[in-house]
């Protein structure tokens, strides 16, 4: 199990291209399966957490383990589940 | 000189609405400089301002430029190219980058712009207004630099959390936006607002640049009121706009720019192809605004819409827009304290409820 800590690829992570670039950093330097660390992080948004946590929880079969999430986190998370059909574990 | 800031005989007379005569005898008395070209006499238009129009118009009443007020670019427009900005009073980031945007879509029409500024003019200076304008266009924008050296040093630092920044290239406002957040926390703010806050603006900041492509996209942030309670961005572009972004998806073909503005803060409407997924930022941003209680207003080529969530009020309104060229600039002004929770089906709702009223 891989602890992905996402503050060192930014603090605010928002947008596609940021997304894309994360994940292709991500897969190539931690082993599957995958659990991500959000402490220190403000904020997601859904188009990042597209690329990332969604295509992250499809490798993991269809669930990811989140930490240190906060409130508004959580939020963008539970529709970005909602959306692509995969499941968050706390 | 430069071949822009030059006008002729005639040009100056119009611009001044006064004779030949006369301005032969205000040239000697004000010293104003001139050039031959081809025999013909030119005049820099920048110095005709500061040292002739500025003499004979006074600024007069003040032009107020905020998300707040229902302002028009005329209220301060000297002629076709020109404006006179020490008629505006009380700029904030709405008034400030709507100008700005506004300037570089009528530099992209092929227009040199003038400026004619005084000492009153230090607050847009601190936002660095005229340094984004000076850094990207150059050459096409003038004013005189003078005034400057004698403007008095005034700290704005307390309002001004995040001078004018350029989104240039996408992704690149992550370290704008951690810088923020970072500094709001500090400063003692939330971890709600400041979350708020970073995800709002990241979507829109990545938003506007995407679309705004060629052209800059702008961004900009204070805080004011008691306590410093008040927090308002603004991002703004003058690029394609969202009516005539959404309108490339077949769906929307249809709608005019009323109803197009409206309808892509509706969860999963893009202009992007359907089974590309997209259409979740505006929707969440407008989300954000409904749960922190906050005004939120978007003007998108010609149209304008307020949203105020504050106090539990749900006002909605169709306004008459400050930015009125193609382009985007939207305004969030935000309140810590207490959030509520929603959906996004609630953002749908509420998006259906508003295109009722228009």
């Amino acid at each position: 199990m891989s602890m992905v800590k996402l503050k060192e690829y930014g603090l605010n992570l928002s947008g596609r291209p940021l997304g894309i670039k994360t994940y292709s950093i991500i897969i190539n330097d931690y082993e599957a399966p995958y659990e991500l660390d959000f402490n220190g992080v403000f904020s997601i948004g859904s188009s990042f957490a597209d690329e990332v946590v969604a295509r992250l929880a499809e490798i993991n079969n269809g669930k990811i383990r989140i930490l240190n999430s906060s409130r508004v986190i959580d939020k963008c998370l539970k529709n970005v589940s909602k959306d692509k059909g995969f499941e968050l574990v706390y | 000189m430069y071949l822009g800031d030059l006008i002729t005989v005639s040009e100056a007379c119009d611009l001044l609405n006064i004779s030949r005569t006369t301005l032969s005898i205000y040239r000697k008395k004000y010293s104003v400089s001139n050039i031959k070209i081809k025999r013909e006499v030119k005049f820099s238009k920048t110095e005709i301002l500061y040292k002739l129009y500025s003499k004979l118009n006074l600024p007069g009443q003040k032009v107020n430029l905020s998300l707040h007020t229902n302002t028009e670019f005329e209220a301060f427009r000297i002629d076709d190219t020109s404006y006179d900005l020490r008629k505006i009073e009380a700029p904030d980031g709405h008034g400030a980058i709507s100008l700005l945007c506004h300037l570089v879509s009528e530099i992209n029409k092929g227009k040199n712009i003038h400026l004619l500024i005084n000492e009153s003019n230090s607050f847009l200076k601190s936002m660095n207004f005229f340094g984004e304008l000076k850094r990207h266009l150059n050459s096409n924008v003038f004013w005189n630099e003078d005034v400057f050296n004698n403007m008095a040093n005034i700290n704005h630092e307390s309002i001004i959390k995040l001078p004018i920044r350029r989104l240039g290239v996408v992704g690149a406002q992550t370290s704008i936006v951690d810088d923020l957040t970072v500094g709001l926390k500090k400063q003692g703010y939330s971890n709600d607002i400041c979350s708020y806050i970073g995800w709002a603006m990241g979507e829109l900041a990545d938003n506007s640049a995407t679309h705004s492509k060629i052209h800059p996209s702008f961004v900009y942030f204070e805080q004011f009121g008691e306590d410093k309670r008040f927090l308002q961005f603004t991002i703004g572009d003058a690029g394609v706009g969202i009516p005539e972004s959404l309108r490339k998806n077949e769906h929307y073909k249809s709608l005019n720019n009323k109803e197009a503005v409206l309808t892509s803060f509706k969860p999963y409407v893009s202009g992007r192809p359907d089974e590309e997924e997209r259409g979740k930022g505006l929707t969440d941003v407008l989300m954000i605004a409904m749960e922190c209680g906050s005004r939120l207003l978007v003007e998108s080529n010609g149209v304008g819409f307020s949203f105020s969530f504050d106090s539990g009020l749900d006002n909605f309104e169709v306004v008459s827009p400050l930015y009125k060229d193609d382009g985007t600039v939207i305004s969030i002004l935000f309140i810590d304290g207490n959030f509520d929770s929603l959906e996004r089906d609630d953002v749908k709702t509420y998006i259906d409820s508003c295109l009722e009223k228009i």
